[in-house]
Order: C-alpha cells, then structure tokens, then sequence
C-alpha cells in the first residue's frame, strides 16, 4: 500500500514537472589530452561525456567518464551528474569508479567512488570550455587512495 | 645570435599591435588512505601560458611552463612565428629557450588552432625545446584576444 502510494505521488511529480524538465535534450563530449616528455614521458587522454535532459537553466541526467594515462591506467566512471546554469554553468556529477593497471605481466583492478565539480562556460551553441575538478576514492582491489585532480576540459555538444 | 635577439627584440617593441593569451593549468594531488604509505603522497601542478604580440599574421610569442612537484621549475621559450588567415589557423616559429632545470636551447612552435565565438579560441599548439634538456609538449589551450 505504501509504495503503491509512493508510485503515485512520484507518478504526479513527474507529471507536473515533465513538461519543462525534459524540453532540451543535450549530448555533451568533454576532451583533454596532453603529451609532455618533460622529465619522463607523460600521455594522457581523458573524455567526460554527459546525456542530460531539462530546461534551459536546470539539466539533470548522466555522465560517463574514460581517462587513460601512460597507457597503463585507465578510469573509467559513471554516474548521475546535475546542471545549473546555461552560457556559464555548474554542473555536479557523481558515480561509480574502476581504474584497471596493467604494465608487464602486473594487472590489478580497484573500484570506488567518483566525483566532478565543474565550472563551464559555452563559447557558441557547439563549444565550450570547462573546468573539472574530479575526486576518486578507491576503497577496494587496490591500495586505498585519494586522487584529485583539476583540468580543463574542451567540450562539443548537440542538443536536440 | 645578436641578430636574433635583435630581430627578436623589434618584433615585440614594434610588431606588437595586438595580443592573445593562450592558458592551461593542471593540479594533482594523491593522497593514501594507510599510515604505512603517507610517504608515496604526491602533489603536484603544472600551467602552461603562451602569449602571442601579433601584427596581423605575424609576429612574437612568449610561451610558460611552470611545474612544480617537490621542486618547482620554470621553463620559457620566445620566439617569432607566421600564422595563417582564417578562423581555423595554422602557425609555425621558433626561438630561444631557457629553463632553470632544462638550460639553454633551441624552440620551436607548430600549431594549430580556431576561433570558437567572439574572441575566444581554442588552440593545439606543440612546443618543442631542442638543446640542454629536450622536451616535447602538446595539450590544447584556450586563448583570449586582447
């Protein structure tokens, strides 16, 4: 009884929020990559995609995130992500986190937890540039471990 | 080389009509959850800065490394390149390069870029320093008209 009750209150929220909630929907592609043979040989490769649906000021939807380093280690995440704002926006997005390490005969896997906060800003209706600053937290599989970072990302979207 | 610092020299006093700032930081930072491995804690920034004083497609670039992990170092390159017309461009120079850790050397720039609304750009510039410690760098930079 209680959920069925729950269904329905849900069932109307939805409802009344559907028509201006899902006006836009937005596939974004956010890229980085970087080579540097400052010292050692450094080459990373990062994407941070998002399929978000909403007005024009407040989107909501998910995000995929695939992050290779060296070539050894790669992130992969996903996960629920938030959007306020249009020409300058914030957007938060949190999920779940695996980073697989393979080098030689090595191969571990840890998984975990993952965040961003962004701060971005759309150039034209097709690009924009943004500010991620990701946290993960592996808490299994691997050495436990924080691992924050802050780049900025170039970003391509359609909308539909 | 006096000629080239000359040369170097009257393309920033007098060839610099206009100019752009091209940026990129990155921060790092790792931190371990077990006592025992506090000392494999890392922190580490680097940031990236590339100014161009251009006279329409010509003209003098300055471009930054900073990075700083246990030891901070800088690095700098300065430089004269020629770029290509049109909103999608294409740009190649070189220059001297210093470096507190990398010492003297030889620069060079090849790069490319587009211009994403008003006078906002995106850049892919690659700079190559020849000479002391040699290094490669490629990473795209958002650049800004003045």
């Amino acid at each position: 009884m209680h959920l069925r009750n729950l269904n329905l209150i849900a069932f109307i929220i939805i409802s009344i929020i559907s028509p201006s909630l899902y006006s836009v929907v937005e596939f974004k592609s956010n890229i980085f990559f970087s080579f540097a043979t400052v010292g050692t040989n450094d080459a990373i490769s990062s994407s941070h995609n998002t399929l978000l649906m909403g007005s024009d000021n407040v989107k909501v939807g998910g995000y995929f995130g695939h992050e290779n380093r060296h070539g050894s280690t790669t992130d992969t995440s996903a996960g629920g992500a938030i959007r306020i704002g249009e020409n300058t926006y914030f957007e938060l997005n949190g999920g779940a986190f695996k980073r697989t390490y393979k080098y030689n005969e090595t191969e571990l896997e840890g998984v975990g937890v993952s965040g961003n906060i962004i701060l971005g800003k759309h150039l034209s209706k097709n690009v924009g540039v943004s500010l991620l600053v990701n946290g993960k937290h592996i808490t299994k599989g691997m050495d436990k471990r924080w691992i924050y970072t802050l780049l900025p990302y170039i970003g391509l979207r359609t909308s539909f | 080389m006096k000629i080239l610092i000359l040369f170097l020299g009257l393309g920033f006093f007098n060839f610099g009509q206009a100019w752009e700032l091209e940026a990129i930081p990155g921060v790092t930072v790792i931190q371990f959850d077990e006592e025992d491995y506090q000392d494999y804690n890392t922190a580490g920034a680097s940031a990236r800065f590339k100014a161009n004083f251009y006279n329409g497609n010509k003209g003098v670039w300055l471009h930054n490394l900073w990075r700083g992990q246990s030891v901070a170092a800088f690095d700098a390159i300065l430089g004269y390149s020629y770029r290509s017309s049109g909103s999608w461009y294409f740009e190649a120079g070189a220059g001297l390069a210093y470096g507190v850790a990398s010492g003297v050397g030889a620069g060079a720039l090849l790069g490319t870029g587009f211009k994403a609304s008003g006078n906002w750009y995106v850049s892919v510039p690659a700079i190559i320093k020849s000479g002391g410690w040699s290094y490669l760098l490629v990473t795209p930079m958002i650049g800004y008209k003045f």
